[in-house]
């Protein structure tokens, strides 16, 4: 379904399970969370693909999968052409390189007795990247990059705000030759006018160094602005994707409809819609077939029992929904 | 219009050691209505819920107000018994994490039948029918079965409906909600606050809403304040504080957050960050991250001046700065 030429990061068929909990009595075996689920997607160089998606659907599970920080259970990865999972430590350290991760809350990763300097430093020491010097000289314009003054590489992370340390955390990531960045997050936590900031910053640099997204995030609005294209998951599942503007112009999934409405516009007496009732379910024992048939307002028959599959919108533009299968009303059921 | 609000607050202040959190805090708040209170973190919103509330430790916050007013009587009047009374029975607050304002070893009904039986005096039996009608009330699934469940059971929206319930069991004339849907996903918030919203119809109570997401408050908010620093920098009625902005800061705020309903070319931003209290420049606190800052900002510590009919601002040059240089934005 994708026609934009070989993609840098491709992933197939990703899943995850976590174990979780005691095993019943019994033998009975231990819940299963089904984190990241049969996931496919892949993201041209220079592009954004963000990831959205309500609390618990797999995002950040997804990202970590992508740096090999959890080990995936089965499906495919691969970076500019070479399958990553399959790599042995060595040569996984190369692509380390290459794809640096930017998360919510660099407060907490920032050692607190590190200061900046060093911190925006630790990646080129760990690789043995450059000369002292080289290093020096490299410090000094990743502060320039990320708009931080040069004497904060002498100051700790609690003498810096809350976007400051957002920007120390990405001048790290870039420190070595990044290619892609996963952002987990990344703004999220920021007051919206320091989070306009880290944003621009953002797409300033994607535009300078070429570099390729994988945003993740929950807020609809930012990821308008940022991303290329984008994919929904609910419950461990891409349930669709597509370009940016297909998706905010035509929604197919009756799930990314109701995410859209539920925003609140900012516009004055403008209530959000209440788009869908009920709670989002555990991903421990999902529901069965559609996994959003529990809350979703046009739930049929066949969607209790039979997952439905990807169906092609439009170009790039994919989703997972009975309503979009061609099949015969009839097959269907009655809508309940 | 001589109606007489239910809250009326003037000259709000609050100081920790020498740093002062919030100065000069005027609100009114009518019966039935709701008054956002909009402001990035630590520009003194929850500081001055507190001290609505008198819930600030005496003795470490140093509290002074003209006047705290709440459906004719003035709150710092109030003997401790007093005030502890009206707070239970006639002003709630709701938090933005119900499982740190809930008692994590007590199944969710018996709190709410615990504040039925303090305030109301009800027996246990009565208690808990009403404590069941509450959870209904606040559209709980399957509340028969939730009311003996523990708050780690629920989910995060299932929890802050139980919190919901607890606040309105006793009818309260207030009811105060501290960034009541930020922890929540936006399917749920969108719930909480249209629950909150037909609550607000059926008991006639007045909401202070208190938030960052400006959004939320134009949806909701009859009237709203913005607060920055420690300080109302503008209040005024939904539509002048979303359609004619006076303040560069509420002015910046509302466009720094890009709509999700159309597409923008850059985001404008504010530069710089909010300053802490011990950090707060002379004269106009927003001056360091004004564009229209002109020396004569430096001088003088702008209060809120009257514009139209209750729209105020705390700028001295709230339009002239309108046309000295092109907006570096426009409103797309
Ligand atoms: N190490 C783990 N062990 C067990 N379960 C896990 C583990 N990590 C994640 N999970 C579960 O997997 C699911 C997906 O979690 P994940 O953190 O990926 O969600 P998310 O989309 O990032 O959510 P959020 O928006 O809250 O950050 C959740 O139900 C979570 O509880
Ligand atoms: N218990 C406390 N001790 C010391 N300082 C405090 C305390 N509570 C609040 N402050 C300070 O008072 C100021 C106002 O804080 P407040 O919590 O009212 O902000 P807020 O507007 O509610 O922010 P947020 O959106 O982050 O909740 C901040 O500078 C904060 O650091
Ligand atoms: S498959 Fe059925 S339940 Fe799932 S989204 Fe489509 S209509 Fe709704
Ligand atoms: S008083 Fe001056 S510095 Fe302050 S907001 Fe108005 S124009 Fe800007
Ligand atoms: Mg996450
Ligand atoms: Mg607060």
């Amino acid at each position: 379904m994708d026609d934009r030429g070989t993609p840098y990061l491709r992933i197939t068929n990703l899943t995850k399970h976590f174990r979780v909990g005691r095993g019943g009595l019994l033998g009975r075996k231990r819940p299963v969370v089904r984190a990241v689920d049969d996931v496919s997607f892949s993201i041209a160089r220079g592009e954004t693909l963000a990831v959205v998606g309500e609390s618990g659907c797999g995002k950040t599970t997804l990202g970590r999968l992508v740096l090999r920080l959890i080990e995936a259970d089965s499906g495919r990865i691969e970076i500019a052409g070479t399958e990553i999972r399959g790599l042995d430590h060595r040569a996984m350290q190369e692509f380390r390189r290459r794809v640096q991760i930017v998360i919510q809350d660099p407060f907490g990763s920032l050692n607190p007795r590190m200061l900046i300097g060093q911190a925006i430093m630790e990646p080129l020491d760990i690789h043995s990247v450059g000369t002292a010097k080289a290093r020096r000289a490299r410090l000094a314009e990743l502060l320039d990059l990320v708009g931080l003054p040069q004497e904060f590489a002498a100051r700790f992370p609690h003498q810096l705000s809350g976007g400051q340390r957002q920007r120390v955390g990405i001048a790290r990531a870039l420190a070595l030759e990044t290619d892609l960045l996963i952002c987990d997050e990344a703004v999220s936590a920021l007051d919206v006018s320091v989070q306009a900031q880290i944003v621009n910053l953002l797409q300033k640099l994607k535009h300078e160094r070429h570099l390729t997204y994988l945003f993740i995030s929950h807020d609809m609005a930012i990821v308008r602005h940022i991303a290329d294209h984008i994919a929904v998951m609910y419950l461990g599942e891409i349930v669709e994707i597509a370009p940016k503007a297909q998706l905010f112009a035509a929604p197919a999934h009756p799930y990314t409809q109701a995410l859209l409405k539920s925003v609140p516009r900012a516009r004055v007496q403008e209530r959000p819609k209440l788009a869908i009732k009920g709670d989002i379910p555990s991903p421990i024992d999902p529901p069965s077939g559609c996994r959003f048939h529990t809350r979703c307002p046009h739930v049929m028959q066949i969607c209790r029992s039979t997952p439905p599959p990807r169906t092609t919108v439009g170009p790039n533009h994919g989703a997972n929904c009975h309503l979009l299968t061609p099949a015969l009303p009839a097959a269907k059921g009655q809508s309940a | 219009m001589a109606v007489t609000p239910l809250l009326s607050v003037r000259g709000l202040g609050v100081s920790l050691g020498r740093a002062a959190l919030i100065e000069g805090v005027d609100l009114d708040l009518m019966m039935g209505k709701t008054h956002g209170l909009v402001g990035e973190s630590g520009s003194g919103k929850s500081v001055s819920a507190m001290a609505i509330m008198r819930l600030l430790e005496p003795r470490q916050f140093r509290v002074e107000a003209q006047r705290i007013t709440f459906d004719g009587r003035d709150l710092s009047a109030l003997g401790t018994t007093e005030m502890r009374r009206v707070r239970g029975a006639e002003i709630s607050m709701i938090f933005q994490e119900p499982m740190t304002a809930l008692n994590p070893v007590l199944p969710v009904g018996e709190q709410i039948v615990e504040t039925l039986r303090v305030h109301q005096g009800l027996n246990r039996a009565t208690a808990r029918k009403r404590a069941l009608e509450m959870l209904e009330w606040v559209r709980i699934p399957a509340a028969d079965r939730r009311i003996d469940e523990y708050p780690h059971q629920l989910s995060g929206g299932m929890r802050q409906r139980v919190m919901i319930a607890i606040a309105i069991a006793c009818q309260p004339k207030l009811l105060i909600a501290d960034e009541p849907t930020t922890a929540l996903d936006v399917t749920i918030q969108a719930q909480i606050l249209e629950l909150l919203h037909e609550l607000q119809r059926e008991l006639g109570m007045g909401i202070l809403l208190i938030t960052h997401d400006l959004g939320v408050v134009a949806g909701y908010a009859d009237d709203v304040s913005v607060m920055y620093a420690g300080r109302i920098i503008e209040t005024g009625t939904t539509s002048q504080i979303f359609e004619h902005a006076l303040h560069p800061y509420t002015q910046g705020l509302l466009r720094s957050h890009p709509p999700v309903d159309r597409d923008v070319d850059e985001l404008p931003t504010i530069p710089g960050t909010v300053p802490q209290p011990h950090e707060r420049p002379n004269g106009c606190r927003f001056g360091p991250r004004c564009a229209h800052f002109r020396q004569i900002c430096d001088q003088t510590d702008p209060r809120l001046m009257g514009f139209e009919h209750q729209h105020r601002a705390a700028c001295i040059r709230p339009k002239g700065y309108l046309f000295d240089e092109p907006l570096e934005v426009s409103d797309g």
